[in-house]
């Protein structure tokens, strides 16, 4: 659980829709790290950080922190960025949902979980190449889709 | 890199292991149907993600670049089906527009694969889709969508038509529709896992 008396700042509430998304990276458009596929697997790790560990965490990293307490795909990420959780449970986030506000760009998010990878907050997966892997998995997709 | 995590925090662990996550492409030309299957297919509506063409363009660091920059944003509808608890699959449906190439090469990296959808009143709008999978070796198929109104062609009609390889699965689907999107996915698996079996 994020801590109620840290509530993330909405990053759009004051200043508009984000015209310029990469402010909240202070500029940087490349993660630390390598690249970080739309579909990659990210986790929070542990308990929220605190006391030293949260130095440096801006509300944006609050945000995935929060998104990501159960594994989602970075584009999930991206889309959900800023959205109340449940209708009935308003938070203090961004605009209004709709397909008008697709949220931040795939490539703030990746930049901000670069950071949450270098501070041991967030794990992070690559999707899986079929390709490399072995046909049990190609079996696995097949029985689930037959199942729909 | 198969997994991440920082040394200085080693006794952090996900509560438990991460879904496997595999990526599907959904291409073709503009209205082809490529938001429509995505939705019909997935757990939940379409998502739109987006991406701006600054990620390429502007070096680390780069704050004034990026000020100056006048961005490009590109829109992109994806779905998830979760096939069960450590299986998930993400649908991609990729930006219309040929000069948005950069983000096909992203998506196919990795990508178990490709439905090309095909609109039969505009066919030649998935030709450049049905070149960039050939050349990039990504397993592919061709969907033909059947909007209402056109004219039903038959199957070898399409096939020549596309003058693809006669080994490139050809279905007619109906995109709106769930069953018919997910038997479009099910034979695209079954081609790549040929494509797979043939390759080991």
């Amino acid at each position: 659980m994020i801590p109620d008396g840290d509530p993330p700042r909405a990053p759009e509430a004051e200043s508009g829709p984000l015209v310029r998304p990469y402010v909240v990276t202070g500029g940087r458009t490349a993660p630390t790290r390598g690249h970080i596929d739309a579909a990659a697997q990210v986790v929070a790790l542990g308990d929220p950080p605190a006391g030293e560990e949260r130095r440096g965490l801006t509300p944006e990293h609050w945000e995935i922190l929060r998104l990501c307490r159960t594994p989602l795909s970075v584009a999930e990420i991206a889309a959900a960025f800023g959205r109340p959780a449940h209708p009935a449970d308003p938070r203090p986030f961004g605009p209004t949902p709709g397909a008008e506000h697709p949220g931040p760009p795939l490539g703030v998010i990746r930049v901000l979980l670069g950071d949450l990878l270098d501070e041991g907050h967030v794990t992070v997966e690559q999707p899986t190449d079929p390709k490399v892997a072995d046909l049990n998995l190609y079996r696995e997709i097949l029985v689930g889709l037959r199942a729909l | 890199m198969a997994s991440e995590h920082s040394d200085r925090t080693p006794a952090r662990r996900p509560a438990r292991r991460l879904p496997t996550a595999i990526k599907i492409i959904i291409a073709g030309g503009f209205g082809a149907g490529k938001t429509t299957m995505v939705g019909s297919v997935s757990d939940t509506p379409p998502l739109r993600t987006e991406e701006m063409l600054t990620d390429r363009s502007v070096g680390i660091d780069d704050t004034a670049g990026v000020e100056g920059k006048q961005a490009t944003t590109v829109a992109m509808d994806f779905g998830r089906i979760s096939i069960n608890q450590n299986l998930v699959l993400y649908l991609f449906g990729t930006p219309g527009q040929e000069r948005f190439w950069f983000m096909w090469d992203e998506l196919s990296l990795g990508a178990l694969g490709a439905v090309v959808l095909a609109d039969t009143r505009r066919l030649a709008d998935c030709f450049p889709a049905i070149d960039y999978f050939e050349r990039r070796g990504t397993p592919f198929i061709v969907a033909v969508n059947c909007f209402e109104g056109a004219r039903r062609y038959d199957l070898d009609e399409v096939q020549l038509a596309l003058n693809v390889g006669g080994g490139i699965p050809i279905v007619l689907c109906d995109a709106r529709d769930r069953e018919s999107s997910r038997d479009v996915l099910i034979t695209l698996v079954e081609h790549a896992q040929k494509a797979h079996t043939a390759a080991h």
